[in-house]
C-alpha cells in the first residue's frame, strides 16, 4: 500500500518533470513580438577572417539600427555547412539571412521553396547598377533573382615569379606554351603544377578550365545544366587530359594525399612551378603579411587551347539569401543591402580576403597583382562559368569529384569515371 | 667444471635473453602506444618554424601560442563546457534510469527475462548511424533538434543498456542475507532497494557512471546530426573544424586541439583509473 | 509479502506487476518505453522509410517500393563500403584482439618490465574520442610533414612508405588499424582480468611438464579464455560496425569512396545528398549484417558468457 503511494507520487514527480522538459525545450522557439524586430543571419566560416568580418559586420549594425533591426549571427565552417544547410532551413524557426551557393545547389535551394524572389530587391536598392555583371547574371535563374553576391573570385594559373626569371620563361599565351613551361619546370626538378587533391575539389578547376577553354563554354553549360551527358566524348577527352598530366608526373607527388593548407609549404619553399587555383588562396599567398604575397608570384589566365579565345571563370565565392518563409523580409533585405554597400565592401578588404562583389568597392589597398585580377574578373563580362561542385546538386559533383580523383590515381578509366557521374546525373535528374 | 656451474650459467644467459626480450618488447610497446602521443606533446609547443624544421625537431623556442590560438578559435570553452554537461547529464540520466532494472534483474524472476535481455543487447549493438533519420526526425517533431536537452536524452537512452548490465552485475554480487531480513520484517521492494541496495551498489554506480561519461565524451555521430548550432556542439563535432585546411596548414594548431580534448579525461582517468583498468567491469559485464 | 517470486516460476506478468508495483514502472515499464521511443521506434521506422523516396525537407513522402534496395545491390559505393566493413572487421579482429592477449598475457606471467606503465599507456587510448585519434594519426601520416614516414626512411624501410591515406589499396586498412591502435586497450584489459581468474596450479601444472610460452598460451591460457574472448568479440563486433567516426574524420570517404563505410554512406546519402529513403535502405542492410553477426556470435560463443 505504502508503495503505490509512493508510485503515484512518483509519477506526479515525473509529470512535473516531464512539463519542466517541455517547457524548457518550447524556449527555444519564443515568438515576442514587442522590441525590434530580430532577425537571424546564418552563414559558412570557411577561413577565420570570414568570422571576424561577419562579426563586423553585424555589430556595426546593431549599432546603428539594432533598435529597431536587432541581428543574430551564427556560423558554421565550410564542409559543415553543406549539410547545416538543409537541416537549418527545413526547421521551424529558419534563418531569416543565409549563405547559399550559386549553381546547383543555389537551385536546391530554390526548388525546395526556401529562397525568397530578390527582383524587387534589386529593383528596390538598385544593386544592379554596381553589383559585378557576371556576378548578377549568376544569381539570375529564369528571370528572376535568387541571391546577392557579397564575394566573387576567379581562378586563375598562379605561378613562381622567381622560379620563371631563374629558368628564362616566358608568361605562356598557348596551352602548348603552358605545357612546354612545365617541362622546362620538370627538368629543373620542380613539381610543374600543384594539385593539393586530398580533398578531391581542387583538381575540378583545371579540369573545367580545361574543357571550358577547349570545347566551349557551351559544352560546359550543356553538362552542368543537363543538356549533355557526362559520358559525351568531350568531357571525356578532358578527363583523360587530366589522366595524362597525373601520368607524367606534371603534379606534385602524392597529390591525392596533400590537402590546400600544407601545400601551401611546398609552395612557398619554391617546390612547384605553377598552381591552377581560385583567387580565394590569396588570403593564404598573403599569409602575415599585410600585402600579398609571401612569395614572388603573379596569374595569368588559362592560356587559349587550339587558338580559341579564353574565356576566365569567374564564380560567386559568398552569396546571400532570404528566407521565403522570413516574416521580415524587407528587413532582411535591408540589412543585406549594408552588407554590400561601400564601406562594408572597404571593409572587407581590409579584414577578410578579395575580391568584393560590388565594382564600387576600392580595391586601391591591394597589391598591384591583386588589383590587376580584380580588373580583369570585372572586365569579363557575363560569359563566364563556375566549378562543378558550385554548378551541380552535391550528389553529382560528389560523385564526379570521386570519379575525376580516382582517375588521377589511376585507378579507374577516363570512361569509367564519366559514366559513373552520368549514372548519378540520371538518378538525381532522371534521362535526358 | 661441474654440471651446476654450467647450468647455472644458463640459466644466467637464459635470464638475461628473457630480461632483454622483455625489455625490447616494452620499448616497443612504448613506441608504438605513447610515441604518437609524445609526438603531438612536442608539436603542439612548436613554432611555425619549429615545425617546418621536421617532425623531430626539439622545439628552439617553446611557445604555448599554439594553445591561445585553438583555444579562442574554436570556442574551447564553450565546447568542453557542452561536452562536460552532455556526459554529466546523460549519465547520470542513464544510470539513474538503469538503478532499478538492474535491482529488479539481479533479484526477481522478472516475466519476459530472456526478452528484456535480448533488448538490452539489442540497444547495446545498434549501429547508431542506423537510427539517426528516425531520431533526427523525432527530436525535430518535438521541437528537441538541436537543443542540448535533446542530446541528453538521446544519450541517457543510450546509455541505458549498458549500464542495466554493469550495475545488474555489481548488484548480483551484494549478498541476499540483509535483505531476506528485511523481508522478513515487512519492508517494501522499494525500501530494500533505498536501504540496502542504493548504498550498497554505490562502487558499480560510480563505475558505470564513468564509463559512460567517457563513452559521451568520445561520441560523435549523434552530436554531429542531432546539433546544428555552434553554441551546442560538443568537443568531438567542435574539433572536426580541426581537419580543415584552414587549421591544417601548420600542425601545431591542431596538436594543440587535441591535447586540451583529452585534459579532462586525463584528469578522469587519474581520479578512477585503479577502479576500471583493474578490470572490475569486465567482471561486471561477465556477470 | 513479496518473497514468493524470487526463484523458480515464471509468475505472469500482472502477477508481478501487483505485487511489485515500483519493479514493474521504474524497473520494466520505465525502461521499456525508453527503449520504445528510441530504438524501437527507429528501428521501425527506419525499415518502413526504406521503401520511400523523401529529401527530408517536404511533408510528403513518395512510395517507391522496393527500388531503393534494387538501386543498393547495383551501387558501387554500397559495394566498396559492404567490403570495407568486413575488412575493418578482419582487422580489428585480429590486430588488437590478439595484441591485448599477448600483452595481457606477458603481464601476467612477468615477461614485461613495469606492467602498470604498460597497462596505462594501452589502455589510455580507449579513453580518447575516435575524433582526437584520427586527427593524431592524420599528423603524424601526413606525406608531407608525417613523423611516421622519416622513421620508415631512417630505419631503411623508406619503400614501404605510401600515401598512408591516398593510395586507395591501403587507405581502409590505414583506418582499420589506427582504429585497432585507439582498441587494443579493451581487449588486453579484459584478458588481464580473465587470465587473473584462470588457477596459478593450472599454469604451474603445465610448467612442470615443461611447456613453453607458446603452448602455455596456446594450449592453457587461450581455451581457458573462452568466456573473455566472447565478450571481447562481441565488443569488437560493436566497435567495427561504428566505423564512423575515423572515417568522418580522417577521409569523408576519399580516395574516391574506398574508404566509405556503410554507416558513412548512410550519412552520405541521408544527410548531404538529402536522399533519406535511401539511407534508410542502407540503414536496414547495416542492421541485417550485424543483427545476423550477432546471432552467429550468441550461438557460437555466448553460450554462458552474459549468464542470462
Amino acid at each position: 500500500m505504502g508503495m503505490t503511494l509512493f508510485s503515484r507520487r512518483a509519477i506526479a514527480r515525473c509529470a512535473v518533470a516531464a512539463a519542466l522538459l517541455s517547457s524548457v525545450a518550447g524556449l527555444a522557439a519564443p515568438a515576442f513580438a514587442a522590441g525590434p524586430v530580430e532577425l537571424r543571419y546564418f552563414y559558412r566560416a570557411p577561413w577565420p577572417s570570414s568570422e571576424i568580418y561577419a562579426n563586423r559586420l553585424i555589430d556595426e549594425w546593431n549599432k546603428k539600427n539594432g533598435d529597431r533591426i536587432h541581428v543574430t549571427g551564427a556560423s558554421v565552417d565550410g564542409e559543415t555547412y553543406k549539410t547545416k544547410q538543409t537541416i537549418e532551413l527545413a526547421s521551424s524557426n529558419p534563418p531569416d539571412v543565409f549563405y547559399s551557393w550559386e549553381g546547383g545547389r543555389a537551385l536546391g535551394v530554390i526548388k525546395n521553396g526556401f529562397a525568397a524572389d530578390l527582383t524587387p530587391y534589386y529593383q528596390k536598392y538598385g544593386w544592379e547598377k554596381f553589383l559585378v555583371p557576371a556576378s548578377v547574371s549568376l544569381a539570375t535563374f529564369g528571370d528572376k533573382k535568387y541571391f546577392v553576391p557579397t564575394e566573387i573570385g576567379a581562378s586563375v594559373v598562379w605561378y613562381r615569379k622567381d622560379l620563371y626569371e631563374k629558368l628564362g620563361l616566358k608568361v605562356p599565351t598557348t596551352w602548348d606554351e603552358l605545357m612546354a613551361n612545365a617541362e622546362a619546370g620538370k627538368k629543373a626538378g620542380l613539381w610543374p603544377f600543384l594539385l593539393a587533391n586530398q580533398k578531391k575539389w581542387p583538381s575540378q578547376f583545371m579540369w573545367s578550365a580545361i574543357l571550358v577553354n577547349k570545347f566551349g563554354l557551351d559544352t560546359y553549360q550543356g553538362l552542368v545544366n543537363n543538356t549533355i551527358p557526362w559520358t559525351d566524348p568531350r568531357a571525356v577527352e578532358t578527363t583523360k587530359i587530366m589522366a595524362d598530366l597525373a601520368k607524367n608526373d606534371m603534379f606534385e607527388p602524392s597529390f591525392n594525399s596533400i590537402d590546400v593548407g600544407p601545400a601551401m609549404v611546398p609552395w612557398s619553399q619554391g617546390k612547384a612551378l605553377h598552381w591552377y587555383q581560385g583567387s580565394f588562396n590569396l588570403g593564404r599567398f598573403r599569409g602575415d603579411q599585410a600585402k600579398c604575397c609571401v612569395v614572388p608570384m603573379d596569374f595569368f589566365p588559362m592560356p587559349s587551347i587550339d587558338g580559341k579565345k579564353p574565356v576566365m571563370s569567374v564564380f560567386a565565392e559568398d552569396t546571400i539569401m532570404i528566407h521565403a518563409k522570413s516574416p521580415h523580409k524587407d528587413e532582411a533585405a535591408e540589412f543585406v543591402d549594408w552588407m554590400i554597400s561601400k564601406p562594408a565592401m572597404t571593409e572587407k578588404l581590409a579584414i577578410d580576403k578579395p575580391y568584393p562583389s560590388s565594382t564600387e568597392g576600392d580595391l586601391s589597398s591591394l597589391s598591384e597583382m591583386e588589383q590587376r585580377l580584380g580588373k580583369e574578373m570585372a572586365g569579363a563580362g557575363q560569359f563566364t562559368f563556375m566549378h562543378v561542385d558550385h554548378a551541380t546538386p552535391p550528389a553529382i559533383s560528389d560523385r564526379f569529384l570521386d570519379s575525376l580523383q580516382g582517375v588521377l590515381a589511376g585507378a579507374i578509366t577516363p570512361e569509367d569515371a564519366m559514366q559513373q557521374t552520368e549514372d548519378e546525373a540520371v538518378r538525381t535528374r532522371g534521362k535526358l | 667444471m661441474s654440471d651446476t656451474l654450467i647450468l647455472a650459467h644458463r640459466r644466467d644467459v637464459f635470464r638475461f635473453t628473457a630480461r632483454f626480450l622483455g625489455y625490447t618488447l616494452l620499448a616497443v610497446l612504448l613506441a608504438v602506444w605513447s610515441g604518437p602521443i609524445v609526438l603531438v606533446l612536442i608539436t603542439s609547443i612548436k613554432s611555425n618554424q619549429d615545425f617546418l624544421a621536421g617532425p623531430f625537431s626539439i622545439p628552439s623556442h617553446p611557445t604555448f601560442q599554439p594553445y591561445i590560438d585553438v583555444w579562442n578559435s574554436l570556442g574551447f570553452s564553450g565546447l568542453l563546457a557542452n561536452s562536460f554537461l552532455y556526459a554529466t547529464a546523460g549519465s547520470a540520466l542513464a544510470v539513474i534510469l538503469a538503478l532499478v532494472p538492474a535491482f529488479a534483474l539481479s533479484r526477481m524472476e522478472v516475466p519476459g527475462k530472456t526478452f528484456i535481455f535480448g533488448l538490452i543487447l539489442t540497444g547495446l549493438m545498434l549501429p547508431q548511424q542506423t537510427v539517426l533519420i528516425p531520431l533526427y526526425d523525432t527530436l525535430r517533431t518535438l521541437h528537441l533538434l538541436d537543443t542540448k536537452i535533446g542530446l541528453i536524452i538521446v544519450h541517457a537512452a543510450y546509455g541505458m543498456p549498458a549500464q542495466i548490465l554493469i550495475l545488474r552485475g555489481f548488484m548480483t554480487s551484494i549478498p541476499r542475507e540483509i535483505e531476506k531480513a528485511a523481508y522478513v520484517e515487512g519492508a517494501t521492494d522499494f525500501r530494500v532497494f533505498y536501504k540496502i541496495i542504493l548504498p550498497l551498489s554505490l562502487p558499480g554506480i560510480v563505475v558505470g557512471f564513468t564509463l559512460n561519461f567517457i563513452a559521451i565524451w568520445k561520441e560523435f555521430v549523434f552530436g554531429l546530426v542531432l546539433l546544428n548550432s555552434e553554441e551546442n556542439f560538443p568537443v568531438t563535432v567542435g574539433m572536426l573544424k580541426l581537419n580543415s585546411d584552414r587549421y591544417m596548414a601548420v600542425f601545431n594548431l591542431p596538436a594543440a586541439g587535441l591535447v586540451i580534448s583529452q585534459i579532462p579525461i586525463i584528469v578522469l582517468f587519474i581520479l578512477t583509473y585503479r577502479k576500471i583498468a583493474s578490470g572490475n567491469f569486465a567482471g561486471a559485464v561477465k556477470g | 509479502m513479496s518473497t514468493s517470486h524470487r526463484s523458480g516460476e515464471s509468475p505472469g506478468f500482472f502477477a508481478f506487476a501487483r505485487e511489485h508495483t515500483f519493479v514493474t514502472i521504474f524497473g520494466i515499464v520505465m525502461p521499456l518505453a525508453v527503449f520504445a521511443v528510441f530504438v524501437g521506434y527507429p528501428i521501425l521506422f527506419t525499415i518502413y522509410l526504406s521503401l520511400f523516396e523523401w529529401n527530408g525537407m517536404t511533408p510528403d513522402k513518395t512510395f517507391v517500393g522496393l527500388e531503393n534496395y534494387r538501386h543498393m545491390i547495383g551501387d558501387s559505393h554500397f559495394q566498396i563500403a559492404l567490403i570495407n566493413n568486413f575488412k575493418w572487421l578482419a582487422v580489428t579482429l585480429a590486430f588488437p584482439v590478439l595484441a591485448g592477449l599477448l600483452i595481457a598475457y606477458a603481464l601476467r606471467n612477468k615477461i614485461l618490465p613495469a606492467p602498470a606503465l604498460v597497462r596505462t599507456i594501452i589502455f589510455f587510448p580507449v579513453t580518447m574520442s575516435l575524433i582526437s585519434v584520427g586527427l593524431m594519426f592524420l599528423l603524424i601520416l601526413n606525406p608531407l610533414f608525417g613523423a611516421f614516414d622519416t622513421i620508415l626512411r631512417s630505419v631503411g624501410l623508406g619503400f614501404l612508405v605510401t600515401e598512408w591515406f591516398g593510395n586507395y589499396k591501403v587507405a581502409i586498412y590505414t583506418l582499420a588499424i589506427v582504429s585497432g591502435w585507439a582498441f587494443t586497450g579493451m581487449p588486453m584489459i579484459f584478458y588481464y582480468a580473465g587470465l587473473g581468474d584462470v588457477p596459478k596450479e593450472t599454469f604451474d601444472a603445465a610448467r612442470i611438464e615443461g611447456a613453453g610460452h607458446w603452448r602455455m598460451l596456446t594450449k592453457v591460457a587461450v581455451p581457458q579464455l573462452r568466456p573473455v574472448t566472447a565478450v571481447v568479440v562481441m565488443l569488437t563486433l560493436f566497435e567495427s560496425l561504428r566505423a564512423f567516426d575515423l572515417v568522418a574524420v580522417m577521409t569523408k570517404g576519399a580516395p574516391f569512396g574506398y574508404t566509405n563505410v556503410l554507416g558513412y554512406i548512410v550519412y552520405l546519402e541521408s544527410f548531404w545528398n538529402t536522399r533519406f529513403g535511401y539511407g534508410a535502405a542502407i540503414s536496414v542492410a547495416i542492421l541485417a549484417v550485424s543483427a545476423l553477426m550477432a546471432l552467429i556470435i550468441l550461438k557460437k560463443l555466448m553460450k554462458g558468457a552474459f549468464d542470462v
